[in-house]
């Protein structure tokens, strides 16, 4: 549960290019935030900076009121669906949710329960012996929600959620992540800081 | 009807293709069987025929209790077992090094693994003799096992990379975001994926470690430290115009078994496609 406030952040790569350039952005604790813009504009790389996977050149990347620039993305305590899921193929669907679970170190009956909410928040329950291989585009996805909503995290990050070229599913993966945002209650954690990353405003609503 | 004419032609082609390379391959193999279950008597005697006229397994109690043989088995399988384990275990990090960062000298690496992989194995026998009888390392496991590893470990570390490309980066990304450490990271998530590919370098090495000859035959003396290979070049017999034909088979034979079980073990871990479903479409 944390503020994000990014200041002055720039981002130039080997040739000089500056991916980001000059970006201030404060997002409040619980809010619910879109970025929306051109293929290219560094959406992904904000976000990237964010949870750690990219060097920041220059500028304070602040979650609560720590300084995370040099912080190892593991300790920054922040969930991120990636674009193109990142699912561990080796391991069943339960398995994968249950994995930063695993990693934190948390009891089994916590990590069972906390998987079991979420395979049944995202409708994955009968689908927990599975492996990602066999899975449908959108059940992929929502493997890779559900690795992220079963933390505790400061923050949830998404990268493009809802580009999956499936119309309906489109709408269905909008319904799911704006009813996880706006029902707090409905399980802990959800209500924090979302910066969120996509490019398409028809499919994110035209919030920028 | 001319199409339905064509295809059963080409059909028909196939199966020449399936029926003639498996025979092409297999009868050797099958020769050398046959060979293993005949007697001394009917070896040495002209006009062979295919099939035992008297079955028997006395070879394989007789080659068994040859000392000289089982202790080749045990020094081949030792010294193969140590420079594939030692070649594994040192190629993966490499590997994974040379698949994930960007360092001084990457591209002479990979250009130059398999350059040393196929080096000519007879250009370092000479100069290798002579420096291993100063070392003491002459009819010795290490005097063997330090070669092997000079074509083996390059082997392995250009099957590794390529594996290890193939593995989305985000994989580990991912595990980063979701609280792993470089090393949970890489343990819990890269090896399995990379599992596929560290049996393929494996089993490449152990069967280059097993087969070599001109090495094992150059810098052993006894068999303290021979292979098979070299081992079976000195079952000539008491007669040299009757070489121990069957003697040689059943040796290739119980040679060859361990070989095949091998293969049939690893090949279901050898998956294709372990990866699919990491990623979108």
């Amino acid at each position: 549960m944390a503020a994000i406030d990014i200041k002055n952040i720039v981002k130039k790569y080997g040739d000089g290019f500056p991916a980001v350039n000059d970006v201030s952005i404060d997002v409040q604790d619980g809010e619910f935030m879109i970025l929306v813009g051109p293929s290219g504009c560094g959406k992904s790389t904000l976000l990237r900076m964010i949870v750690g996977l990219e060097d920041i050149t220059s500028g304070d990347m602040m979650i609560g009121d720590k300084r995370v620039n040099d912080t190892a993305p593991r300790d920054r305590n922040l969930a991120m669906v990636f674009q193109n899921y990142a699912l561990y193929p080796h391991l069943s669907v339960y398995e994968n949710i249950a994995f930063p679970l695993r990693l934190a170190g948390a009891p089994e009956s916590e990590i069972d329960e906390k998987v079991r909410k979420a395979s049944k928040t995202l409708d994955l329950d009968e689908h927990s012996e599975r492996k990602p291989g066999n899975l449908s585009g959108g059940q992929r996805q929502r493997v890779a929600m559900g690795r992220a909503i079963v933390r505790d995290a400061d923050a949830f990050l998404f990268d493009e959620p809802l580009s999956n070229p499936d119309a309906k599913l489109r709408g269905q993966m909008r319904t799911e992540i704006s009813a996880a945002a706006e029902a707090p209650g409905h399980h802990h954690g959800l209500r924090h800081a979302r910066p969120d990353g996509g490019h398409d405003p028809g499919a994110t609503g035209s919030r920028c | 009807m001319r199409a339905d004419g064509r295809q059963g032609k080409d059909r028909s082609r196939h199966w020449i293709g399936f029926i003639a390379i498996p025979v092409w391959c297999l009868l050797p193999v099958a020769w050398i069987v046959s060979l293993s279950f005949k007697s001394l008597e009917e070896t040495a005697a002209g006009s062979p025929q295919f099939l035992p006229k008297d079955f028997t397994t006395s070879n394989y109690g007789e080659i068994l209790k040859n000392d000289d043989f089982t202790r080749a088995l045990i020094n081949s399988f030792g010294i193969a077992m140590i420079a594939t384990v030692l070649s594994v275990v040192f190629a993966t990090p490499a590997a994974y090094a040379i698949a994930r960062l960007e360092f001084k000298g990457k591209r002479l690496v990979l250009s130059m693994a398999p350059a040393i992989a196929m080096f000519p194995v007879v250009s370092l026998v000479g100069p290798l003799f002579d420096m291993w009888r100063t070392f003491g390392l002459f009819n010795t496991w290490p005097g063997l096992i330090i070669p092997y590893m000079t074509f083996t470990l390059p082997l392995a570390i250009w099957t590794l990379s390529a594996f290890f490309r193939e593995i989305p980066w985000e994989m580990e990304q991912a595990a980063q975001v979701d609280g792993a450490t470089s090393w949970q990271a890489f343990h819990k998530v890269i090896v399995p994926l990379a599992a596929p590919g560290v049996f393929t370098a494996a089993i490449l090495t152990f069967f280059f470690a097993r087969n070599e000859f001109v090495l094992t035959i150059s810098l052993t003396s006894t068999t303290s430290s021979r292979t098979v290979p070299a081992q079976m070049s000195f079952f000539v017999g008491p007669d040299p115009f009757n070489p121990p034909y069957a003697q040689l088979a059943t040796a290739s034979v119980i040679v060859t078994i361990p070989v095949i079980i091998i293969v049939l073990l690893f090949q279901r871990k050898i998956v294709a496609g372990l990866t699919s479903g990491a990623v979108k479409g």
